[in-house]
């Protein structure tokens, strides 16, 4: 008994633990992420034709700039409508703030389906945004089925992504800061962008990545709001295997999606690093 | 809350916020009433039968049990694998993050490009279409929810505890349900919740691993909403948004509870 108990509390069994996880996550989503990766090279043939192919393309390079044009849109929009919510819940009473938090989690519960096709209702011809419109006599097209539609159901659908960290990460600032800021005579545009905006920053750089990656991959969305003609690239990813079984083009785009992610990425960390260093240098 | 102008510009900004996060999908409950074949709004009428056929209509009640069934199946192979990836990964964190790495991966990726790669290798062994497949596909997307709930709890956990139970002669796997489950069950069972909504919930992985024999509630939703006009994905939507908003109102209205006694 000693001694079983003893191999049982050592280090090695106990890191043993993670195994089972291990074998389901590697075998069903490991092992497909690099056969998918292979056949995007064409294998048992190793060729990068697929990638000439789709680099070469002017309708590929048109719905990745979309891709990315609306996914921007989204985690700006999202960030400006955000920030004064997330400020607001450290500024009120805990009882509010409970409704506050309510009011996010409800529509973050809510199932993804259930709510774009609340968005393909209120977008469709003579539904309530054409009717609310007209009230007040402003004829429009319908929004469905254009990346207008899209980008403002993406931007509801998203919104507790960045509600959520941003204000995690406000309700963190002492606002003793802003109380010296200003007695140190600094206005309320000085202490915001010199004080609480740097301040705020971890809390705007997750809730943006969080929204800038799921946008970058939303397929729902896009597919029932959105028109094949003004598609994203997911939609693109999604055809090539729905209708051709064609993996390997499916692969490339995966491939070329994550890496102009990482690009991306890449640069948003490196103006963040630059910023921080603008900063101390200035001071 | 000071008076200031800032002050009184978000509250106005947050009501706005708050009418675009609920307004719009409230919407679906009306819509649900309709008297006839349409998504038309205002409804022209009201009949229940769109309620009524979720439980008669054979697609949609089959998929509901089917998405129940593969749900609960998820939340109870995660929640396990899950717990004991987490204790693994908390209590010999040296060398774990190349394995964090790897368990939590799922929850980064794409939701599309996931699909698509398993997808394709589902189809070599045989397991689209199935149940098997359906609670294998929807684990992996939920054992890093599991993880990250569980570790949490984790986080605030003594291990003398251990050490004390086995001074006194417990057994590790007694210690583990007697000692260290109870103090870290709120973690797990929000751990386990998640799973289930995470699966409930899924879409993208589902439509393209689905068949005739397995067709869970989201593929059924995805379908109506895709080929005809069916109220019924109204009531179903109104359901989901009722459900979720008496759940959290629940939680709030505790919540709040709490905040009164402690001011008592």
């Amino acid at each position: 008994m000693n001694v079983i108990s003893r191999v049982f509390r050592s280090k090695g069994v106990i890191r043993l633990l993670s195994i089972p996880a291990l074998i389901i996550v590697v075998i069903f989503f490991v092992l497909p992420c690099i056969v998918l990766i292979m056949d995007s090279f064409g294998w048992p043939e190793w060729t990068l034709e697929g990638y000439v192919k789709d680099l070469v393309d002017p309708t590929i390079a048109t719905v990745m700039l979309r891709t990315f044009g609306i996914s921007v849109g989204v985690t700006v929009v999202a960030l400006i409508i955000s920030f004064p919510y997330a400020y607001l819940m450290t500024q009120v009473t805990a009882r509010t703030r409970i409704i506050m938090i309510a009011i996010v989690l409800i529509p973050f519960w809510t199932s993804l389906l259930a709510r774009t096709f609340a968005w393909m209702v209120i977008f469709q011809a003579n539904g309530p945004l054409q009717n609310i419109l007209g009230f007040f006599g402003i004829q429009t097209e319908p929004l469905l089925g254009t990346s207008t539609g899209v980008l403002i159901s993406m931007v509801q659908v998203l919104l507790p992504f960045m509600i959520l960290p941003l204000y995690s990460s406000l309700s963190g600032i002492d606002p003793n800061y802003l109380r010296a800021s200003s007695a140190l005579g600094a206005n309320g545009v000085q202490t915001f962008f010199k004080v609480y905006a740097p301040l705020a920053l971890g809390g705007v750089a997750a809730g943006t990545l969080l929204v800038f990656i799921l946008s970058l991959g939303f397929y729902i969305t896009p597919r029932i709001i959105g028109s094949p003609q003004q598609a994203m690239i997911g939609q693109i990813i999604a055809m090539r295997v729905d209708r051709f079984l064609d993996f390997g083009g499916a692969g490339v785009l995966s491939m070329l999606l994550v890496i102009a992610f990482l690009i991306v990425m890449a640069l948003f960390g490196c103006i963040l690093l630059a910023t921080r260093l603008f900063r101390t240098s200035w001071k | 809350m000071k008076k200031s102008l800032t002050n009184r510009v978000a509250v106005i900004w947050s009501i706005l916020v708050s009418i675009l996060l609920i307004a719009p999908i409230l919407i679906v409950i009306p819509l649900s009433f309709a008297p006839n074949r349409s998504f038309q709004f205002p409804p022209s009428g009201f009949s229940l039968q769109w309620y009524v056929n979720i439980f008669t209509n054979r697609a949609w009640y089959s998929s509901l049990t089917e998405s129940l069934t593969i749900a609960a199946l998820v939340a109870i192979v995660s929640t396990i694998v899950g717990t004991l990836a987490a204790i693994a990964l908390r209590w010999v964190p040296r060398g774990s993050a190349l394995v964090r790495g790897v368990l939590l991966s799922p929850m980064v990726m794409p939701g599309i490009i996931t699909a698509v790669a398993m997808y394709s290798l589902f189809l070599q062994w045989r397991l689209n279409n199935t149940l098997t497949g359906f609670v294998i596909g929807h684990s992996v997307l939920a054992i890093p929810f599991v993880i990250i709930a569980v570790e949490a709890n984790l986080h605030s956990y003594d291990r003398n505890h251990n050490r004390a139970a086995a001074t006194l002669g417990s057994a590790p796997i007694s210690t583990f349900f007697r000692i260290t489950l109870p103090q870290i069950l709120p973690g797990v069972l929000s751990g386990a919740g998640f799973a289930f909504i995470t699966s409930f919930d899924e879409v993208v992985l589902a439509i393209f691993i689905q068949g005739p024999n397995v067709k869970t509630l989201p593929v059924q939703m995805w379908n109506s909403v895709r080929q005809e006009t069916d109220p019924t994905m109204s009531a179903v939507a109104s359901l989901m948004v009722i459900i979720a908003t008496v759940i959290i109102l629940l939680v709030s209205v505790s919540r709040t509870k709490k905040l009164s006694r402690r001011e008592a």
